[in-house]
């Protein structure tokens, strides 16, 4: 606990940023289809995330890429493909070649080392903020109540919310409630971070807080996918960008290079609307 | 920016409206503690109502012997019911369809007979069964008992109203936990929680500020019900001991107004429990303060000009 993996205010991280970019593998989706009923959501996506890599994904709504990141910490199964973290195949076991679906108790196993953030925050409204974050320290983890609130606490200064430890979710702003809701998910130190646009329910002054929460925390090392419609993000925070639409990935690369010169005539036209 | 802050120190001349007369609301209080006084006054006056035969039995032993069987079956039978409606409720939710048919099948027969016939049934039980052995199936018997010794007639009267109760209890249930928002049930297993642990410390919780006022309603319905148990025979109830009283003395009136002033007693002091519990429940989402400000803040607050005290309200900090 001296070094916490996810200390965003390290200076060093940042410095070591480049490097780590290099990194193993974290995350491998490969070749994935997602239908609900006969709608074909998700059209064979293949994609890659290194260790420390901050993968930002665009698109129009409807275009899948929510439903993707869902399904990497099995909100959803997946109808083909795969989706590895480090080496676990997410959502199955493979036997001789046979997929069988992981019980209950191994899927919530799985969901420890990914965290996730909802457009809605879904914080819990009964539990007050500090109560929110201990809560699956203390009920899956095993953690002792005391320290879980010493890192809980830490969590709080670390969003800018050490003051705000024992207001009730709707004391909070939008902008405060997401904070929260990160240190939520990073209670329980994960490998990953999922973003599900984390602020697009935020009213336009709120969503510069979250923001740079999210910035320090890629800082930090963090391996994170973030689905978004903030373009800058984007382009400060990414290290690769990819645009989907209809299911499929249309392209994917530097972000800044993307910005600047899309190759397809459909993402021109996407990013010349949200621009 | 001086404009401003003069804005926000100088007092504004605050509206002195004259609000609206209601003279019709005056007529209507008069007519009403005009008909109040007519009311109180027969009353009194009126013989037939037999007030001294009231008093004497207000606080009659078997009376309030009656009260304390007639508690004692409410708060059982409603436990019982209530831990029923929880399983009911969550096997109605569950993956598994087996759970989910028995729920249903449960819920079908206890909603759809009628609670006295379901009494006399249980009254009855020990005709049918005469005998309960505990073995191994068309083996060997471990243990045995007469059913007669069992199933008193108390428990056969707290297993009728708790089972009936159930049922009604779990759709209630039902839809208290169908009202929690899914997104609830999602962060808290993208958090590594098991689906049963979620259900219990996240959602059930929540549901609960749906599941308390109903239930209040169906335990003090579940009170009053309580004196239809002499279809077991269970007969040292409220209800049936004034009845038998007034059977004895021949006077009907005087201890219905017992009964009915025991009964009224009893939900009023259930309702003031209710009132606690929905405050439990309600914690974090009713009556909600903007926020708890420390008393230190408001003070600092309070001697900073409005420029300073506008730099360091929301997000002044990140």
């Amino acid at each position: 606990m001296s070094t916490p993996m996810n200390d965003i205010t390290d200076p060093q991280a940042a410095g070591t940023r480049a490097d780590s970019l290099a990194g193993n593998p974290l995350v491998r989706v490969q070749d994935v289809h997602k239908f609900f009923g006969s709608h074909h959501v998700l059209c064979g996506i293949d994609m890659t995330i290194r260790e420390g890599e901050v993968s930002v994904i665009i698109g129009p709504s409807g275009s899948g890429k929510s439903t993707l990141l869902r399904c990497v910490n099995m909100l959803e199964t997946i109808s083909a493909g795969r989706i590895y973290v480090r080496e676990d195949l997410i959502g199955f076991k493979d036997i001789k070649g046979q997929l069988h679906d992981l019980t209950p108790k191994q899927v919530a196993f799985q969901r420890r080392d990914i965290g996730m953030v909802f457009q809605r925050f879904n914080l819990f409204p009964h539990r007050t903020a500090l109560q929110n974050i201990i809560e699956a320290p203390t009920q899956v983890k095993r953690v002792s109540k005391a320290s879980a609130r010493t890192k809980a606490m830490e969590l709080l200064d670390r969003v800018g919310l050490a003051d705000h430890a024992d207001h009730y979710p709707a004391q909070l702003s939008g902008g405060q409630q997401q904070r929260v809701a990160i240190a939520r998910a990073l209670a329980m130190e994960p490998e990953l971070m999922l973003f599900d646009e984390p602020t697009s329910a935020l009213d336009p002054e709120l969503v510069g807080d979250v923001l740079n929460v999210m910035k320090d925390l890629a800082k930090s090392g963090m391996t994170m996918i973030v689905v978004t419609h903030e373009i800058g993000f984007a382009r400060e925070v990414g290290d690769t960008l990819t645009f989907m639409d209809a299911g499929v990935v249309v392209e994917s690369g530097d972000p800044r290079e993307l910005i600047a010169n899309p190759q397809h005539a459909r993402t021109k036209e996407f990013l010349s609307r949200v621009l | 920016m001086t404009a401003l802050a003069n804005k926000r120190t100088e007092g504004p001349d605050l509206i002195k409206a004259v609000p609206v007369r209601h003279p019709g609301r005056w007529v209507g209080g008069v007519i009403i503690a005009l008909c109040l006084f007519l009311l109180v006054q027969s009353l009194v006056t009126n013989q037939n109502f037999h007030w001294d035969t009231v008093g004497t039995y207000l606080m009659d032993v078997l009376v309030i012997q009656g009260i304390g069987w007639t508690l004692l079956l409410t708060v059982l039978s409603m436990v019982l019911a209530i831990v029923l409606a929880i399983i009911l409720a969550f096997m109605r939710q569950s993956d598994n369809p087996l759970f989910r048919y028995i729920s249903w099948v449960w819920v079908w027969f206890f909603r759809g007979t009628p609670v006295y016939t379901q009494l006399v049934f249980w009254g009855l039980v020990a005709v049918l069964y005469p005998k309960i052995a505990a073995g191994v199936p068309w083996g060997p018997e471990l243990f045995s008992f007469n059913t007669q010794d069992l199933i008193r007639p108390f428990l056969a009267a707290m297993l009728g109203l708790g089972l009936n109760e159930s049922a009604y209890l779990a759709e209630i249930f039902r839809a208290g936990l169908k009202s929690v928002d899914a997104g609830q049930m999602e962060a808290a297993e993208a958090l590594g929680m098991r689906r049963s642990k979620v259900m219990w410390r996240i959602i059930l919780p929540q549901a609960m500020r749906v599941i308390v006022p109903p239930t209040g309603n169906e335990t003090i319905g579940m009170l009053k019900t309580t004196s239809l148990v002499l279809a077991v025979p269970f007969t040292l109830d409220l209800t049936f001991v004034t009845s038998s009283i007034a059977n004895r003395i021949y006077l009907p009136i005087p201890l219905l107004i017992v009964a009915a002033f025991w009964y009224l007693v009893i939900t009023s002091v259930l309702m003031v429990g209710q009132h606690f519990i929905e405050r439990h429940y309600g914690k974090g989402v009713d009556n909600l303060v903007p926020a708890p400000v420390k008393a230190t803040q408001a003070v600092t607050a309070a001697h900073t000009t409005p420029e300073a005290a506008a730099a360091t309200e929301e997000g002044g900090h990140v």
